[in-house]
């Protein structure tokens, strides 16, 4: 059996675009952190199938990869390097100014045809002149996560936003691993041998 | 590999609701360190991206515009817990990675993972 999840394709964060009722804000405020932090979770909380959605990839060491989607997608970059910021860009912006793989260590790893290859210094500076992609980047920093906030609802506004959605919510239920031969599973309150007692 | 966020005595679940995950620049947000225990008991520190995902949310609540959701880090795919707790016939594969099934003399299924 031949399974191929395209690693391209999945997200490490997701926007939507969703407008808060006062009871919503109510219920986040009085909500406990943990209960925030489980409703964050895009695996446990499945979103109605037609939901657009826009992917975020988040790169926040030097080995992870970066992708190009088909559809323009958010990338943000975390470095810790000498001043902590964000950078926060396109899929395209970052075709544009990052150089292609060198021929002798090309891309590794699952679809290496869809990787972009690493900003230099970006994870580690050298002595010497700034490298001129990372000068590129410089108007794509974002100094906090407030203006991270912004620009992304700027963006991603259905129909009249720069962005269009990447995917909907079923085709994320397409992307995300799953186990190859899911159970059916057991009856809450039930143990293993009674449920086989019972049947 | 991830450079693994060591396991901070600050608990998510000992944090007031009161408190803030938005700091007020970039140096602050990436220096957060908080742990959480997950349903096997194990402590775990959360990444960087669901610190900044619970962040996002409190401006969201705010001003009542927009939702961001997490999901695991791609390296969070490959790490999996013994037989005991996760037969292997249960589990997921990592993104991008070519699911081979084969049967081993005994019978037992063995998956082998290519990219």
């Amino acid at each position: 059996m031949l399974t191929m999840l395209y690693s391209s394709r999945y997200p490490d964060m997701l926007y939507t675009h969703f407008l808060w009722t006062n009871a919503d804000r109510e219920c986040f405020a009085t909500d406990t952190q943990r209960a925030r932090y489980l409703k964050c979770n895009a695996l446990i909380n499945p979103l109605p199938e037609d939901t657009p959605l826009y992917a975020v990839q988040y790169i926040g060491y030097s080995s992870c990869p970066t992708y190009t989607t088909t559809i323009n997608s958010l990338v943000i970059f975390a470095t810790k390097v000498i001043t902590p910021t964000y950078y926060l860009c396109t899929t395209e912006q970052l075709e544009g100014i990052l150089k292609p793989w060198n021929k002798r260590w090309p891309a590794e790893g699952p679809e290496p045809k869809a990787r972009l290859n690493q900003p230099p210094q970006m994870w580690k500076r050298q002595a010497g002149p700034i490298p001129p992609e990372l000068l590129q980047l410089n108007p794509f920093k974002v100094a906090s996560a407030q203006v991270l906030y912004q620009e992304v609802v700027r963006r991603c506004v259905p129909i009249v936003g720069e962005m269009a959605p990447t995917f909907t919510a079923r085709e994320l239920r397409e992307i995300v691993p799953r186990p190859r031969q899911p159970e059916d599973g057991i009856m809450l309150g039930a143990t293993p041998a009674r449920a086989t007692e019972e049947a | 590999m991830a450079p693994k966020k060591s396991a901070s005595t600050l608990m998510l679940r000992d944090i007031p609701p009161t408190t803030r995950f938005l700091q007020p620049d970039a140096t602050a947000q990436l220096a957060i360190q908080i742990s959480d225990r997950d349903a096997n008991g194990h402590v775990r520190g959360l990444p960087d991206n669901e610190t900044l995902v619970m962040a996002l949310n409190e401006i969201a609540a705010e001003r009542g515009r927009g939702f961001f959701y997490y999901l695991p880090f791609r390296e969070a795919w490959k790490k999996h817990d013994g037989v005991d707790l996760l037969p292997v016939s249960r589990r997921p594969t990592a993104p991008g990675y070519v699911e081979v099934l084969t049967s081993n003399v005994d019978g037992n299924d063995r998956l082998s993972l290519q990219c």
